[in-house]
């Protein structure tokens, strides 16, 4: 199919509202992909965002018959995202809660996303941030006993300590450094499955943030 | 003129001095475990307990005990204990220190009692370290008592027919980690476990686990064994130094020091995560392995290695030696290598090329599979958390004549050429819905490699899709749109005024 064509075709499905989700998904995806076009313009032609235009392709990328089941909710495309990233207990939750909640009028992205990560858990940087000052303190403790720690990162740790203590939440970028200084004590043996230290608990909140 | 002579007695605090090392409680206790060791009888197995229940620190051994004589001369400062008493091969003490270091970093009063498997009988001395420090500096300052018994009552050797142990109160320490003891006995004496002995470490709550050989993370296929050897002249003869061990590449690179060798010696390590081999840096700190220098001095208190001829000499066969592996950390270092795996191939197999081994072909035919999976298009996601890193409400918008519209904040992993970009729905769901605006942010962008508030980032971002969305979905003219958008901005803020 020529680019000119299948732009066409794709302006055309994107903007009929009598072809269904599935079809749309279906149909645009089929065009896009097989005609090589690129997503900016393609977004710019059919007068979409390109996030919009990625969203509805990601949504291709799920089987036929999980796209079917969410064409027939058919939710707005401020959940496409989401939906495209969940695993099956997750878009299951979602459409369930979906088809519940739609006689209320809810803001469904939040609804989608908070059906999500009830099945899901939280996410590594909310993990993070529901270390208490306590617990970073016992944790820059611990790597001070492994001689786990530079200096700098001993400071650190004081540091968002006495932040979560006033509580102010981490920076993202403070999150990601305090993940690499979790991975340092993993590394170390101080913070294991079976810690030998009488912290399990606080040990299993840290694994359970790296996924080990 | 004359001659005067000086009775030049030490200062009895110097039994508390030497305890005032940077020893660490593991290293301390470590210590005493390598006596243990230095203490087999013949080729028997060494069994070491270390019971750290009710504030002391006990270590136990299995092996041969003391004599009198051999105690009289241990509980000296500096006596040369090789002198004195049979050491298997591979002795680790040297320098009469090193039990008398490490109790007193442990505790101010320790005991020690002793078994020999010649005699009959058990010893019995105690170092109160406090009382140490109160007595005069005379010859009589430092003797020491030794008791006899046929068994004493509180020996922890009980029934053993022989055996050491140290006992240690008054512990300086009130929060000891087992776990980092545990840690570091695996590692410092991972050659010893591997080979037999056994440590034994005893909770407060009576559970007893044995410690394990450290475990390491490298790449696979990526381990090179190390059998080396190099002569050096000593007393005019020449004599071959061996260095034994492997070297791999760690799975990821450090910023931190946790890389390049652990030496051993006579399988205690002697100085962990050596890097004098090669220059320490980011790109090479993939280096990782353990090298057994049993040629190598010690320090007294055996962590460390002294400066020496066959050290220097040691350093520059490995440096040579090292090339190869260096090579290949730099090169595997190196942006998106590491992820891609038949690149990870072709940068083992120069490797061991470069090492004159012979590459796994099983290893390529994984290689291979692994990069078809990667790029594999329509693999799915395990989890909404490993895309989606963020999402919240922000403040709504409200329109005359479109009503309210929602907003909210996505954060996502990936990156379509875009930095942020927005999603806007206005279709009608059923019987209808509430109009949104969803700020999508694509994390792994470049520009959000620089430092920015969070507030400022999210008030910017969503300005800029509101400005967006107003002209391009709602065909607002674009001086209204600046218009609206600067009013969000201020009602953001929380001020009162609109723009002009």
């Amino acid at each position: 199919m020529i680019k000119v064509e299948a732009l066409e075709n794709i302006k055309n499905t994107w903007e009929n509202n009598a072809i269904s989700l599935a079809d749309k998904i279906d149909t645009i995806s089929s065009d896009f992909y097989s005609s090589g076009l690129d997503l900016l313009s393609t977004a710019s032609f059919i007068k979409a965002t390109p996030s919009e235009l990625q969203a509805l392709l990601s949504l291709g990328e799920l089987d036929d018959e999980t796209v079917a089941r969410i064409s027939w909710v058919n939710p707005p495309k401020t959940t496409w995202i989401m939906l495209a990233n969940a695993n099956h207990e997750e878009i299951d939750e979602a459409i369930r809660i979906m088809e519940k909640e739609k006689h209320l009028k809810p803001l469904f992205s939040d609804v989608v996303y908070n059906s999500m990560i009830d099945v899901s858990g939280p996410t590594q940087e909310q993990k993070v941030n529901l270390l208490s000052a306590k617990e970073i303190k016992k944790i820059r403790e611990k790597g001070e006993t492994y001689k786990a720690f530079y200096d700098k990162e001993i400071k650190f740790l004081k540091s968002i300590a006495g932040q979560k203590g006033k509580g102010k939440e981490l920076t993202r970028k403070q999150i990601h450094w305090f993940i690499s200084i979790l991975e340092k004590l993993v590394d170390a043996n101080a913070i294991s499955k079976n810690s030998l230290d009488d912290d399990q608990e606080l040990c299993n909140k840290v694994l359970d943030i790296l996924e080990k | 003129m004359g001659k005067y002579v000086v009775k030049n007695y030490p200062s009895p605090r110097l039994m508390e001095t030497i305890g005032a090392t940077n020893q660490s409680v593991p290293e301390a206790i470590g210590e005493l475990v390598a006596n243990s060791f230095d203490a087999r009888r013949g080729e028997e197995k060494i069994n070491v307990t270390i019971d750290l229940r009710n504030n002391e620190i006990k270590v136990i051994d299995n092996g041969k005990g003391m004599t009198l004589d051999v105690l009289e001369k241990a509980v000296c400062i500096a006596e040369d204990m090789s002198k004195h008493m049979e050491r298997g091969k591979g002795a680790k003490g040297h320098f009469g220190m090193g039990f008398k270091t490490s109790c007193s970093t442990l505790g101010k009063f320790y005991e020690i009692y002793t078994r020999s498997d010649t005699i009959n009988n058990e010893y019995h001395v105690e170092f109160n370290i406090e009382d140490y420090s109160s007595r005069p500096t005379n010859a009589d300052a430092w003797d020491v008592e030794i008791e006899e018994s046929a068994r004493f009552r509180k020996s922890p050797l009980e029934s053993a027919s022989h055996g050491t142990a140290f006992v240690i109160k008054k512990v300086k320490d009130k929060n000891i980690s087992l776990g980092a003891v545990y840690s570091y006995l695996g590692e410092a004496f991972k050659g010893h476990l591997e080979t037999g002995d056994t440590i034994k470490l005893i909770k407060e709550n009576g559970e007893e686990i044995q410690a394990i050989p450290k475990v390491y993370k490298f790449i696979e296929d990526s381990k090179i064994e190390i059998d080396e050897e190099f002569s050096v002249e000593e007393n005019n003869s020449l004599m071959t130094c061996h260095i034994t061990g492997w070297m791999a590449l760690d799975s990821r690179t450090h910023n931190d020091v946790n890389y390049g060798f652990n030496i051993y010696r006579n399988n205690q390590l002697l100085e962990k995560w050596n890097k004098d081999w090669f220059k320490a840096h980011l790109m090479t700190s993939r280096i990782i392995g353990e090298v057994n220098m049993d040629f190598l001095e010690a320090t007294f208190y055996k962590q460390g290695k002294q400066q020496s001829n066959k050290w220097a000499l040691a350093s520059q066969h490995m440096e040579d030696y090292l090339k190869g592996m260096v090579k290949a950390s730099r090169d595997i270092s190196k942006k998106g290598n590491a992820h891609d795996p038949s690149q990870v191939h072709r940068i083992i197999s120069n490797l061991k090329e470069d090492y004159g081994l012979e590459a796994d072909e099983d290893n390529a035919k994984d290689a291979k599979n692994l990069k078809n999976e990667s790029n594999e298009p329509n693999k799915k996601k395990q989890s909404i958390n490993d895309t989606i890193k963020g999402f919240a409400k922000e403040k709504s918008l409200i329109l005359e004549e479109h009503g309210e519209i929602e907003i909210t904040y996505l954060e996502k992993d990936g990156n379509y050429g875009y930095a942020f970009d927005y999603i806007f729905n206005d279709d009608e769901y059923d019987d209808g819905q509430n109009k949104e605006l969803q700020i999508i942010v694509m994390k792994d962008h470049p520009l959000w490699q620089y430092k920015i508030d969070m507030e400022l980032q999210k008030i910017l971002v969503t300005s800029d899709a509101i400005y967006r969305m107003l002209v391009e979905k709602l065909n607002f003219e674009s001086n209204d749109a600046l218009k609206i958008r600067n009013e969000w901005i201020n009602t953001r803020l929380g001020k009162q005024e609109a723009s002009s």
